[in-house]
């Protein structure tokens, strides 16, 4: 790995996209943990759909409702930007009007960050039938990390590792896909964030029908024996790391581990199948993000950003 | 009243005048279920023995009866609503003409409501008196009018917004006049929306360096947003619902001379004013910042799709392929191929085409969104419109056929009706007012083969009159204002709705119109 790649494994910079009502100051705030991985630079950036302001059959432009919006989200941005500075940060803010998944791509080649944060928002039916998932399409077309942050229900944040850090408990899913390997090199440069890894494999029943017990047993092995090689690597960096093995539907059992470790986060890689399989036949990243209640970074194939838009 | 509300509220209002239906019944005057006690044995018996769906076909043979029998002695619907059963329709097109302008903000977050809410005024009392027969006219036009009509324009939205014009221009008088020649051309082809879409970017951007560039895109909305779609079905939607009734595809092009006259006088008054402005401008000069771009087609591809659209609405007008039922409704089996084939083509233009060029084309769902909402509410509530225009003299409309008697009457008030309403409907309201103005109870197809033939000049001045006039106010067409929003996004002045109409409409349009009427009509 050259030392172009190595800088882009730590999280130098972080864009953070909010329409302030599905991701506020708080998640920022929780997020700041990544000072200890070497954050440096907050970029804040507010997408005003284009539908809230342009194509009014009465009014045409409302010119008057962007220079609200981007005044209203001028506000918070400015609110947000001095208690940041006071903790040492670098903030750079955009406020667009466009659409939010090419204006977050193209402000993230522009500003070369690391890594995208983005909240989950609700969608009627008819509208992700209509238009898709923001949070899907940009998973798909991202070459940076996607971090989708949710808030753990407060049941699930006794402790005050939790509550504090949403990378201390991480639950990796590994298929041992490029995009997966490199989501262990990106948790080794958070090591001081990351507190305890556990390393899961969902075995699909596929691979274990009609199999002698032998067989099961020597593919038992081989499968611990490369999640173990992961806990080793990350064991090398200080991380405290558990390897489990599954067997059943990838998503039942990402997320029942999740819940069983009270994991904080889950860190996967992305699936790299195409926007319509992705939307017509689905991929585990996408189900996680979809059903899962816990914050998840998805990491993507490593590749060049200059197709990033494409 | 809450807005979330509106769909309850527009059922009861609904109950309220069903009541009302009921408890004027026998009284005369034309209340709805004075007449229908008649066809009532028939889905009674229907119900009683062979269900609901059975119940359907049997109404729909009953209409079908109706519709075609000539001896006056079956049940008519159109003869017997009261006029007032049109009111849903006109207070659902008041609401898309007024409520955008008079609360903007309520108009662009609840339209779905208020369509919704229409519909279910004329609905629900008309399902509760007539039934079967009621249920069996909504799907039908649902079924044979909505459905169609909304896949073309998706279809074509989809396609043309998957084709970018990239490059610089520089906007002087000949190339300027040069984009509106080939929008007009092109918005026969690929919709008045495709057309303007592919477009109006370029064009903002070759005028940037203009000062006057508002009358530029007036002229465009003029030229490429209307007047351009006049020669072919594809071009606008109302042109596209009269082949859905028996039109055929190359009737249209019966309006090229009235379409090259609009259009070459507009041009011409175009290019003279924009020399006008570039002479007095030609000081400034654009600005040579060094990036100019060659021109360029990205996602041209989607031309392909074009021509499979294009080749699949004529398919249609062509083949027999006989009819199947569904729900009751006769469609033919070839128009529900062509509506698969035309969404073929929009998930392959999809599927194709980077989702770059439609970011660069800032493209959106919400337009066709609005429209599918609206039409589902405008088509619901023109129901008994077009019954009682069918029934010709015998229906409560009987005033407005025997007062729209001459084409240039057909003409001006088909017009004035579609600068305001949305034109779609109203060609269709006027398509109906000559078919029950010169044949009566004749089955639609026969009509409108005798419209097209011995009273061509009628369906000429109907369509003119809709697709001209869509022009005259910025809610007469849909691509008007998506072009006004464009242009004022990139930092152009528009006129006010009051302003288009007064400053541009009335100056350049309406004496142009009122010259090709009295020669052509």
């Amino acid at each position: 790995m050259n030392n172009k790649n190595k800088r882009s494994l730590v999280f130098r910079k972080m864009m953070f996209v909010t329409q302030f009502e599905e991701l506020g100051f708080g998640a920022l705030q929780s997020l700041l943990v990544l000072r200890g991985a070497g954050l440096e630079h907050v970029i804040l950036l507010n997408v005003i759909e284009r539908d809230r302001v342009a194509m009014h059959r009465g009014l045409g432009y409302d010119k008057d409702e962007e220079r609200r919006l981007k005044e209203q989200a001028n506000i918070r941005f400015i609110d947000w930007a001095e208690s940041l500075f006071e903790t040492g940060m670098e903030v750079g803010d955009y406020i667009v009007v466009g659409n939010v998944v090419s204006d977050t791509l193209e402000a993230v080649v522009a500003e070369d960050a690391d890594l995208i944060v983005i909240g989950q928002r609700k969608r009627k039916m008819i509208e992700f039938f209509y238009s898709g998932d923001d949070i899907i399409e940009l998973l798909r077309r991202s070459h940076r990390p996607v971090l989708i942050y949710k808030e753990l229900e407060s049941n699930s944040c006794t402790d005050t590792c939790l509550a504090d850090n949403p990378f201390c408990r991480t639950l990796l899913a590994v298929d041992w896909s490029p995009a997966c390997l490199l989501a262990v090199e990106y948790l080794k440069t958070m090591k001081t964030v990351v507190q305890d890894v556990s390393v899961i494999h969902v075995a699909s029943p596929k691979e274990l029908k009609g199999t002698s017990s032998l067989d099961i047993q020597k593919l038992r092995k081989e499968k611990r024996g490369r999640l173990e090689e992961i806990c080793e690597a990350l064991e090398a960096e200080g991380i405290h790391c558990r390897s489990h093995l599954y067997v059943g539907e990838p998503v039942t059992e990402i997320l029942r581990a999740a819940k069983e470790f009270n994991a904080s986060m889950i860190v996967m890689g992305s699936s790299g199948t195409s926007v319509w399989r992705e939307r017509w036949i689905g991929s585990t990243p996408r189900t996680i993000v979809e059903k899962s209640p816990y914050p998840a970074l998805i990491i993507p194939h490593a590749k060049e950003d200059t197709d990033q838009a494409e | 009243m809450k807005s979330g509300r509106l769909p309850i509220a527009g059922i009861c209002i609904g109950l309220v005048m069903g009541f009302f239906f009921i408890a004027t019944e026998g009284r005369g005057g034309g209340a709805w279920a004075a007449e229908p006690v008649r066809s009532e044995p028939v889905i009674s018996e229907t119900n009683m023995h062979e269900g609901a769906g059975s119940e359907l076909i049997q109404a729909a043979a009953v209409h079908e009866e109706n519709i075609d029998g000539h001896d006056g002695a079956h049940f008519n619907l159109g003869e017997t609503l009261p006029l007032w059963s049109v009111i849903p329709f006109a207070c659902m097109l008041l609401s898309i003409a007024f409520m955008p302008l008079l609360a903007p903000e309520f108009w662009h977050h609840h339209f779905g409501k208020v369509s919704a809410f229409w519909a279910a005024v004329m609905a629900i009392p008309f399902l509760a008196i007539y039934q079967g027969i009621a249920l069996y006219e909504i799907l039908h036009i649902l079924l044979a009018d909505y459905v169609p009509f909304i896949v073309l324009l998706w279809s074509l939205y989809t396609v043309s917004g998957g084709i970018l014009l990239r490059g610089t221009l520089r906007g002087t008088p000949l190339v300027n006049t040069t984009l509106l020649i080939i929008g007009a051309i092109l918005a026969s082809w690929m919709g008045t929306t495709g057309a303007a879409m592919l477009l109006i970017r370029p064009f903002l951007r070759a005028n940037d360096y203009r000062k006057s560039r508002t009358f530029m895109v007036v002229f465009f909305i003029f030229l490429v947003a209307n007047i351009g779609g006049s020669l072919t079905p594809l071009g606008d939607p109302p042109l596209f619902l009269g082949f859905l009734h028996g039109v055929s595809f190359f009737w249209t092009f019966n309006i090229l001379p009235h379409m090259l006259f609009v259009g070459v006088i507009l041009l011409v008054v175009y290019f003279i004013m924009d020399l006008i402005f570039y002479r007095k401008e030609a000081a400034d000069g654009p600005p040579d910042d060094g990036t100019k771009e060659p021109l360029g087609l990205d996602g041209v591809h989607n031309f392909l799709f074009l021509i499979g659209i294009v080749g699949a609405v004529l398919a249609s007008g062509i083949v027999d392929w006989g009819e199947i039922h569904t729900f009751g409704v006769h469609r033919a089996v070839q128009d529900w191929a062509r509506d698969a084939f035309l969404v073929l083509m929009g998930i392959l233009s999809l599927v194709t085409t980077s989702f770059k060029i439609r970011d660069d084309n800032d493209f959106t769902w919400f337009p066709i969104v609005e429209v599918a909402y609206l039409f589902v509410g405008i088509f619901i509530t023109m129901v008994p419109c077009l019954l009682i225009l069918k029934a010709g003299p015998k229906g409560e409309l009987a005033f407005l056929i025997n007062s729209v008697t001459e084409p240039v009457h057909y003409f001006f008030v088909t017009g004035l009706l579609s600068g305001f309403l949305d034109n779609a409907p109203t060609y269709l309201t006027f398509f109906n007012t000559a078919l029950g103005s010169f044949y009566p109870g004749m089955a639609e197809q026969a009509a409108v083969d005798l419209l097209m033939t011995e009273n061509a000049i009628f369906l000429k001045a109907i369509s003119t009159g809709a697709v001209f006039f869509g022009a005259f106010s910025y809610i007469g067409n849909a691509p008007n204002f998506m072009v006004r929003s464009i242009a004022e996004e990139a930092g152009t002045p528009m006129p006010s709705f009051f302003g288009y109409m007064f400053k541009y409409s009335l100056i350049f349009l309406i004496p142009t119109f009122v010259v090709m009427s009295l020669i052509f009509f």
